[in-house]
């Protein structure tokens, strides 16, 4: 029994203000008689819902969320919307997990003691702002704006042009990062050097045939439910045919008729044949003579057909369906059967992703795929593999932007990729460790995690646990993960369910879908939109935003953009979530489209003879014409963004803008830019160098994704984990039996920079030779349904564990054994070529 | 393969249904050539109806087969059967679980359980659980206090493939009505004598008997705590 | 506050209701003390008064040790520590916080953030005819704002022994029981444990310990406290 007596003296003496804080209740109004049982008031309860948009993939789907009671209940798919027409995944529903994560950071947090050692202090915003913008405007002031680095993982549209284009154009600085060469990166190159910019849609509502290499849409994918559903739906309700060519039976695979079990890196070999059955059979004429019109093959801007059609004949003669099954293992007959089936199947949908591309010869296998879509005349047509249509936004600009510099880290060693023009993010630890290019002061992650997602993650760690290499680290993030742990600083966001933006993810039904994002619920505890923080960061450096937060940034925007100002602006999207222009035609074959003189008549427009390609010299920010046609297109620092049109005989077409490079308005199955790089300018076969020096015992490691999980930042959601929180390695019976390895057997799976542990699951499913783990598992942050983390000594009936019945189980890693080597054209991350050595434990 | 037995007359059906008193019969027909093992329906289940980790309402288990290279994998969405002739009804003692007169689908007074579990027991699907925090039974129950307002049970609404076919095939005009007349279906556990109310188009139900039986290889996931197929 | 006896209720209630009252000032400040503690970091004003001598001879006769450690060590690192372990426990560690929220800790509740058990404790709050308003947004189920508001209560029933209101103070007493029952006392005892087991700081664990003996003996006295109430009542 407390004895409470000696406290009457201090309560005497403190009374009110021994809280010595201010408290949070206050009483409004008197206390009401104690009556009956049922005291609490009933609320009504309505369910509100808000319209929004997803951010647990990059598809970035509309959907809607309910409110009930303060509290996120549920969300499901914005019928409303063209693009994914009231569907919803897995993933987006998972979301409901999001802002009742118990784990979340809700306050500003700083490192004490040594970094990585897990010992934290809150600090008040003012606090945190304060140190941030300090150091910035030290750097700054200093002319040393580029020693802040910037490095995003996810981060799209308005918080993207907030962030990017506004604040960090407007402090000055270019060292900024992504990640998109372990994601897409490489693909977005090929199609920079063949058709201009990413993203390709893929048309299966009008579709009669679909050939897949390497994607996996029906569970994961850039535009996953606006394309999945409606795959779904053509195979099921058109009898479209499917044909998969995958190392693993994906559920994409399952789902189609046919399977063609691959060997890594082999999808070149059998791109390249296809094209060869086509040429050879003659099955380009018709449509694909027709585009060929628009394409450049050989080293001539404006060829004949007879040359074109010889230069591609030539170039594939050598690639044989026979010669592609030595280096694939896939029949000569399935080859030469498949090749004809697409050719004369029209249209057909040709996809392609990271199962393909991410590899040493990835770049010329995106190469290889857009030529048989181009052959065959299904680029950009209903059906085919068409150019990507998004919404176009107009957003407020900060104005008199200083010219950035840069700290050259971003695009890994010289000389390590030929044409990196989506960076080698994966290589930014290895630049910082490497110090040649220089090291920035400040290195700030948002939607990142540089530790988690690349590959050689031990090397990751060291290098970020390094305050001689990195003096100071902030990371934005709504929770703890891997890298959070590794940082000084770190700034709470609220999940996306409590954020405001602006979306523009493309539609597959090439109409343009304008929509947004708002706050289901307030933000909670003191998370904060980094929009928000950046123009907060900015007002204490002395840079003039036009805007103070992230839902001022949305609105004016919406008032900016003429088609969403014309329906009623800010308040309709508000209200509805989403619009499209009903009146609105699809875009096909916007290439065909014929410029009227006054387009390219202009005084600072000029022809390139050369290439063929209408420039403006001036955009190009040359002194003269003469100055811009002595120099030449191709070789004037970013002329692409001057490209006004592509003459063809006597007209002049809009053509294939390019973006990134300076690629002619031509469809470019012969790359000029890749010959100049000393590669050959026609789609070629490159084999893969560790596999050939491969020995008999080795096997090869590629990744995957599952349906329920995005590479590494859903497995908070516990709905989602629970569904999938173990990923035991897949491996053939053939292979598993050799190695003495059953069922559930504890594995060693070790490459030259690392070993993990790992249990088997044998199968079938997996082409012999090839052991294949997901992503999303071996977690040891991001909170407890992740990686089991729990306070020691909690005890079994502890209410946060006692029903994750999957504690303990929460698989392993595979990045820490795959090494960051990006791919020699264009800096992929080579994620499913690693060579690994299978023991049984 | 189709195992025969699971096969269901549908003539036979057809007159069971005609033949009783009630003014609707809910039902589904789910037609996994259109799954696509997704799992959206799964976590929308879950979410809607605050189903408590380590049990669920709806599930989606996975069929892989064969031997390399001719391997499928098929998708068998899973979720309370709403019975005819409910075994967990027959058993029940305080008659908390009972068929609805409406519209047939079978409900829980969660007031009245006793959690006693004996309709688990009684259940040869394993849909049925009992929920910690009320300390009675639960189960899917078509989402109720959805389609009482007239809008479809979440995991209909979130189909990507619409492979789930709900509706009342007391009239013949409905969709799933519609469903049964043109395709050939499978349920589950035939033999029980449980008239299941679920009705699969494309089904696979093999199991592991099957690859002992041929040599095939078989490997069936629940993806859920309970690993064993029910 | 002193005391003040109304002279209405005879000098038979007298002796009683001062007893009521201090025993009710006490449970105010030990209350507000023990909601302090887990609020937000302490302050290095806060750890002076906490290290004062007329703190230390009261810990010290209720036998709460809080050791020399926390009296000798130098006020900035101490300040410094103690954040650091605060953090710790309740806001970040690697090893999982003790998320300190109703809805979370709660034995078989939802386990969520901001679950549906903060907002029936904020319907609490209001029906009451009490506004929640934090300068830091946190959630109303954070144990220090549970805290707080039984310490409102047991000060309105200390009001009222003070001003000889019977009925009300028998009505604050049924809301703090009822309040105890419904809310506080189905999860504080398990959160206490675990901060408890995690601490290591001798700071939060005394503070826990303290805060264990002195709800479990509301939990005894409540129901006590308000039948004693209700005769008083029927006498006067």
């Amino acid at each position: 029994m407390l004895n409470r007596r000696k406290f009457i003296k201090l309560s005497a003496a403190t009374a009110a203000a021994s809280v010595a804080m201010n408290g949070t209740l206050s009483q409004a109004r008197e206390l009401p008689v104690f009556g009956g049982k049922d005291f609490s008031p009933t609320t009504g309860k309505e369910r509100k819902a808000v319209p929004s948009a997803c951010l647990n993939c990059v598809t970035r789907c509309p959907n809607i969320v309910y409110v009930e009671d303060g509290r996120i209940v549920k969300i499901e798919g914005q019928p409303k919307s063209i693009r994914s027409e009231g569907k919803m995944c897995a993933k987006g529903q998972g979301g409901v997990n999001q802002s009742n994560d118990p784990d979340r950071i809700l306050y500003p947090m700083k490192r004490v003691g040594k970094r990585g050692e897990g010992k934290w202090k809150r600090v008040s915003w003012d606090d945190a702002l304060d140190e941030v913008a300090g150091r910035l405007k030290t750097l700054r002031d200093a002319g040393t704006p580029e020693k802040f680095m910037f490095h995003y993982g996810r981060m799209k549209s308005s918080t993207s042009k907030l962030v990017k284009t506004n604040f960090l154009g407007a402090y000055g600085t270019k060292t900024i990062g992504n990640h998109t060469s372990i994601c897409e990166g490489g693909k977005w190159t090929a199609q920079e050097l063949t058709w201009g910019k990413h993203y390709d849609t893929w048309d299966f509502d009008n579709t009669r045939y679909v050939l897949n290499f390497g994607a996996n849409p029906l569970e994961a994918g850039t535009n996953h439910i606006p394309t999945s559903h409606r795959l779904i739906r053509a195979l099921t309700t058109r009898e479209v045919k499917m044909v998969t060519i995958d190392v693993r039976l994906s559920n994409t695979a399952a789902k189609s008729q046919e399977w063609l079990p691959v060997r890594p890196g082999g999808d070149l070999a059998v791109a390249l044949a296809m094209c060869n059955v086509v040429m050879s059979e003659d099955l380009h004429k018709g449509r694909g003579e027709e585009f060929l019109k628009f394409c450049k093959v050989t080293d001539t801007a404006e060829d004949t057909l007879e040359n074109k059609v010889k230069a591609l004949k030539d170039n594939f003669a050598q690639y044989t369906p026979e010669w592609a099954t030595q280096h694939s293992d896939v029949s000569a007959s399935a080859i030469r059967r498949i090749a004809r089936e697409f050719a004369t199947t029209y249209p057909a949908c040709l996809i392609s992703y990271r199962g393909a591309v991410a590899h040493y010869n990835g770049n010329d296998t995106e190469r290889a795929i857009q030529t048989l879509a181009a052959i065959t005349g299904n680029i950009d047509n209903p059906g085919g593999r068409c150019l990507a249509v998004g919404p176009k936004w107009k957003y407020p600009k900060a104005k008199g932007m200083p010219k950035g510099r840069k700290l050259k880290i971003v695009d890994g060693p010289k000389g390590a990729a030929a044409i990196p023009s989506h960076h080698m993010s994966h290589n930014v630890l290895k630049m910082i460790k490497d110090g040649s290019a220089g090291r920035p002061d400040i290195y700030m992650s948002y939607m990142y995690t540089a530790v988690y997602a690349n590959g050689d993650v031990q090397e990751n760690i060291d290098v970020l646990k390094d305050e001689s290499l990195i003096p100071f680290s902030v990371n934005i993030n709504p929770f703890y993960d891997e890298s959070a742990a590794l940082a000084d600083l770190i700034l709470p966001e609220p999940p996306y369910t409590e954020r405001w933006d602006w979306d523009d993810m493309v539609s597959p039904v090439q109409i343009p879908e304008y929509y947004i994002r708002q706050p289901a619920i307030p933000p909670m505890g003191e998370t904060r939109d980094f929009g928000t923080v950046a123009c907060q960061l900015a007002e204490r450096i002395g840079i003039e935003l036009p805007f103070k937060t992230k839902e001022e940034f949305v609105r004016m925007s919406c008032a900016k953009t003429p088609a969403v100002k014309a329906v009623g602006g800010f308040e309709y999207m508000k209200k509805h979530g989403v619009y499209h222009d009903p009146k609105a035609k699809p875009k096909y074959h916007s290439y065909r489209k014929e410029l009227k003189a006054k387009d390219y008549e202009k005084a600072t427009v000029i022809l390139d003879e050369a290439t063929g390609t209408y420039w403006d010299w001036k955009k190009a920010k040359h002194k003269s014409a003469e100055a811009a046609q002595k120099k030449g297109y191709t070789h004037s620092k970013g002329a692409y963004k001057a490209y006004v049109g592509q003459r063809i005989g006597d007209k002049v077409y809009k053509g294939f803008k390019p973006d990134k490079l300076n690629k002619s308005g031509y469809f470019e199955i012969y790359s000029g830019l890749m010959k100049e790089k000393g590669y050959n300018p026609l789609p070629t076969w490159y084999s893969i160098p560790e596999h050939e020096k491969m020995s008999d015992n080795d096997m090869i490691l590629t990744t995957f994704k599952v349906a329920t999980q995005i590479h590494s930042r859903s497995q908070n959601c516990k709905y989602l984990t629970e569904l999938y929180h173990d990923n035991p390695a897949w491996i053939n019976p053939v292979d598993a039996q050799r190695r003495g390895i059953m069922e559930g057997d504890e594995i060693k799976v070790k490459s030259e920079v690392g070993e993990i542990t790992i249990k088997a699951r044998v199968t079938p499913a997996v082409i012999p030779g090839v052991i294949a783990i997901s992503h999303h598992c071996g977690h040891w942050q991001y909170g407890r349904y992740a990686s089991g983390n729990k306070a020691p000594m909690a005890h079994d009936d502890d209410p946060d564990l006692k029903r994750m019945w999957w504690k303990g189980n929460h698989g392993a890693h595979p990045n820490w054994i795959i090494p960051n080597a990006p791919d020699p054209i264009n800096g992929q991350l080579r994620f499913m070529d690693t060579v690994v050595q299978v023991i049984k434990i | 393969m189709k195992d025969p037995a699971t096969q269901v007359s549908r003539r036979g059906l057809m007159k069971n249904l005609i033949a009783t008193d009630r003014p609707k019969r809910y039902a589904m027909v789910i037609d996994t050539r259109r799954c696509i093992g997704c799992q959206a329906c799964t976590v929308a289940c879950k979410s809607e109806n605050d189903v408590p980790l380590g049990e669920s309402r709806s599930w989606v288990e996975t069929i892989e087969k064969g031997n390399f290279p001719d391997v499928g994998r098929s998708f068998l969405p899973r979720l309370c059967n709403q019975c005819e002739k409910p075994g967990c009804v027959s058993v029940c003692p305080t008659g908390a679980t009972y068929t609805r007169k409406e519209d047939g689908v079978v409900a829980i007074n969660k007031e009245i359980c006793i959690g006693c579990k004996y309709c688990i027991l009684a259940c040869p699907y394993g849909v049925r659980y009992l929920d910690p925090k009320t300390g009675s039974v639960d189960k899917c129950d078509f989402c109720l206090h959805r389609i009482e307002k007239g809008v479809v049970p979440a995991c209909v609404n979130t189909c990507q493939g619409a492979a789930r076919i709900f509706g009342d095939i007391n009239d013949p005009s409905s969709a799933a009505a519609k469903m049964l007349e043109t395709n050939s279906v499978s349920v589950l556990r035939h033999e029980m004598g449980t008239e299941p109310m679920v009705f699969y188009i494309g089904a696979d139900h093999s199991d592991e008997r099957y690859a002992e039986r041929t040599g095939v290889y078989v490997r069936v996931e629940t993806h859920r705590r309970q690993q064993k197929r029910v | 506050m002193t005391a003040v006896i109304a002279s209405d209720g005879g000098d038979q209630a007298a002796g009683p209701l001062v007893e009521l009252n201090i025993n009710a000032e006490e449970r105010v400040f030990l209350y507000r003390l023990l909601a302090g503690i887990f609020r937000r970091e302490q302050s290095k004003e806060r750890l002076e008064e906490l290290r004062s001598s007329q703190y230390r001879e009261a810990l010290e006769e209720a036998g709460v040790d809080l050791g020399d450690h926390f009296f000798l060590t130098p006020i900035e690192e101490l300040a410094e520590e103690l954040a650091v372990e605060f953090a710790r426990l309740f806001l970040l560690s690697p090893d999982g916080r003790i998320a300190p929220y109703e809805s979370v800790q709660l034995p078989d509740g939802s386990g969520q953030l901001r679950g549906p058990e903060s907002q029936a404790v904020l319907d609490y709050f209001k029906a009451t005819g009490f506004a929640y308003q934090d300068e830091m947004n946190d959630m109303p189920d954070h144990v220090a704002v549970e805290l707080e508001y039984m310490a409102h209560l047991v000060l309105l029933e200390s009001c009222s022994w003070v001003n000889g209101k019977y009925d009300e103070a028998l009505n604050a007493i049924r809301y703090q029981n009822d309040f105890f029952q419904k809310h506080l006392f189905n999860w504080v005892f398990c959160f206490l444990n675990r901060v408890n087991a995690k601490a290591e700081c001798a700071f939060y664990s005394v503070f826990a310990e303290l805060a264990q003996e002195f709800l479990e003996d509301e939990l005894t006295e409540l129901p006590e406290k308000e039948k004693q109430a209700e005769q008083l009542l029927e006498r006067n």
